[in-house]
């Protein structure tokens, strides 16, 4: 049986990744929120260690995967541990609330996890490519580097970024194989880790309340997303957690937050997936674009702080590609502007119906007409505003370069690829329905301004 | 309770219906089956594929090479493009690459594993059957190119 070790192996992440729990933007939050910012920045070390492993052409074993990670989490930890921590505030909320965030939130979970062991929320992308890519590499004990440069294996889109083989062969390495039928589950960790650290983030702008129905929501709409898109055992969950964390962060900081959590999610998101680099650029952009508009201090070095951990994960695995003869960068579908716009009809009325996100649509509609009744000041939304129209946007610029009808691969992508979109809709939402502050708008001072400043817990 | 808070918490129970009520929506004792493959409930033809790889996997030794052969040129691009995964410590060659023959790949291979097809596919002087598997059969080329 090796389903367990693999499970523990992958649930090991949080202790590789256990540095960033002590964190000090982290070390007053929840034990569950701490553990899931610890899985996140577990996964992006154990990716760069198995890069490098594999380049000092070293045979990966557990101890040695582990070492890397696990060195640099402790070295981080102590050195976090010495610096004041800021205060979170503390995680309460009614029955109401908690028994919704129980009740549906655990029947969501529930149903997703057995969506994915029973095979019913997996597509055969996995069989193809994603799994085949970490069986592989588990197989030879490193990135397999000869398989990816030989012709007849590119249609296992060689150019992907390695987190999720390389975590999923992790725990097959731990596990002795690949145990196929386990691995989908990994995606439930995903999708529930991000629930205590969104609510943990919400909550500094919410009332424990709030943040719990808002939670609650997010919860039972991506559940039924990744069950229905069969985002099951590929890179769709690991980047709806990045995306999603690093989004949640941006929109309840304020000005002197540390962007520490916000900018490894991101790095994260570029190692899992093309589309998380498209993620990181919007979100990096729409931060930025805040900042300047609330003439926030710092604002290069703030930016900086934010797109610089990404920016140097996704450098990592180009100078790797090019360090083995590999093409560095991604291989787009034809030239950048060589659209056929013949398509745009198809495009405009496809994309919508790939939106219903296995609830008829009602997790875009209930989070988008709250939303437009909130009427928000769009600035300080902008990072979420940035990745959910930004994705969209990107979605119909990518489908218009297909030369044969896009429909087919529309229904089939799109239901997976635009999940971080509503994602940052439903957090965005959440925050400004709630905002005590839209109420009193006539001030001429800014949302942010009026939320006192998350400062230093004595 | 705030009738806005109400809304998002009556949301998310609602959304919670709809994974329910496709679990409910099929008899029970299908839903707890057990899958025999990881997409036996959202592609039938694929999990069949998988399962004849898995079968014929006994059948194929460490280090040797192999082929895959279908009729129709997609399944044997998906048994192709599948059994990296299956057959560790082998090495796949394709006969077709997405429709199109390969130049020598596929006939240097020592293995041919042959889905659906209702005959061996290369005359017997050439082949001898191994085994024959849910699906297909496994022949080993008595002198590969």
């Amino acid at each position: 049986m090796n389903a367990g070790p693999f499970l523990l192996a992958t649930l090991s992440l949080a202790i590789l990744g256990g540095g960033a729990a002590f964190h000090p933007s982290l070390r007053h939050a929840s034990l569950p929120a701490r553990a899931a910012a610890a899985m996140g920045f577990g996964a992006v070390l154990l990716t760069l260690a198995g890069m490098l492993l594999t380049a000092a052409g070293v045979r990966w074993s557990v101890p040695a995967l582990a070492a890397i990670p696990l060195a640099v989490s402790l070295a981080a930890g102590f050195w976090w541990r010495r610096r004041p921590a800021v205060a979170m505030p503390p995680m309460t909320a009614g029955r109401a609330a908690r028994w919704t965030l129980v009740g549906a939130g655990g029947v969501s979970l529930a149903l997703l996890g057995w969506a994915l062991v029973s095979g019913s929320a997996t597509s055969v992308d996995y069989l193809f490519f994603w799994g085949v890519k970490a069986a592989r590499f588990a197989d030879v004990r490193g990135v397999d580097v000869g398989l990816l440069r030989w012709p007849f294996f590119v249609h296992a889109v060689v150019d992907y970024p390695p987190l999720v083989p390389i975590v999923q062969a992790f725990g097959a390495i731990a596990a002795g194989e690949l145990p196929w039928r386990t691995v989908p589950l990994t995606s439930l960790f995903w999708v529930a880790a991000a629930a205590p650290l969104l609510r943990s983030l919400l909550r500094r702008r919410l009332d424990g309340d709030s943040a719990t129905a808002v939670t609650a929501f997010w919860i039972a709409a991506m559940s039924a997303s990744v069950t229905t898109s069969l985002s099951g055992a590929n890179a769709e969950a690991p980047l709806l957690f990045f995306e999603s964390i690093a989004v949640a962060a941006l929109l309840t900081e304020d000005a002197a937050s540390s962007r520490f959590l916000p900018a490894w999610m991101l790095a994260g998101a570029v190692l899992t997936k093309v589309e998380g680099t498209v993620g990181a650029i919007l979100i990096v952009l729409g931060a930025a674009a805040h900042d300047v508009l609330e003439r926030r201090p710092a604002l290069l070095r703030r930016s900086a702080g934010l797109a610089l951990p990404p920016a140097a994960a996704l450098s990592a695995w180009f100078l790797f590609q090019h360090h083995f003869g590999l093409r560095p960068g991604f291989r787009g579908h034809g030239g950048f502007f060589a659209l056929h716009f013949d398509h745009v009809g198809t495009v405009l009325s496809r994309l919508p119906l790939a939106l219903e996100a296995g609830t008829f649509g009602l997790s875009w509609l209930l989070p988008l007409v709250l939303l437009i009744a909130a009427r928000p000041t769009p600035g300080r939304f902008l990072p979420a505003f940035a990745l959910s129209a930004g994705l969209l946007a990107f979605l119909v610029f990518d489908y218009l370069h297909d030369r044969e009808n896009p429909a087919i691969r529309i229904s089939w992508t799109a239901p997976r690829v635009s999940q971080p979109a509503l994602s940052a809709l439903i957090l965005a939402s959440g925050l400004a329905s709630f905002d005590p502050n839209r109420r009193r708008r006539s001030s001429t001072k800014s949302d942010t301004a009026s939320v006192p400043a998350l400062t230093a817990a004595p | 309770m705030t009738r806005l808070r109400l809304a998002w918490l009556a949301g998310a129970a609602v959304l919670a219906l709809f994974p329910l009520w496709r679990f409910f929506a099929r008899p029970l004792r299908e839903q707890l089956r057990l899958p025999l493959t990881p997409v036996d409930r959202v592609d039938g033809a694929r999990a069949r594929q998988w399962q004849f790889l898995e079968e014929s996997r006994a059948h194929v030794p460490p280090k040797s090479s192999f082929t895959v052969l279908a009729e129709d040129p997609d399944v044997e691009m998906a048994l192709y493009m599948m059994s990296y995964g299956v057959l560790l410590d082998t090495l796949p060659l394709p006969t077709r690459y997405y429709g199109n023959p390969t130049a020598y790949s596929g006939r240097e291979a020592k293995y041919v594993l042959a889905f659906g097809l209702p005959e061996a596919p290369e005359p017997a002087d050439r082949l001898r059957l191994v085994a024959r598997v849910a699906g297909g059969a496994v022949y080993e080329r008595k002198s590969p190119r």
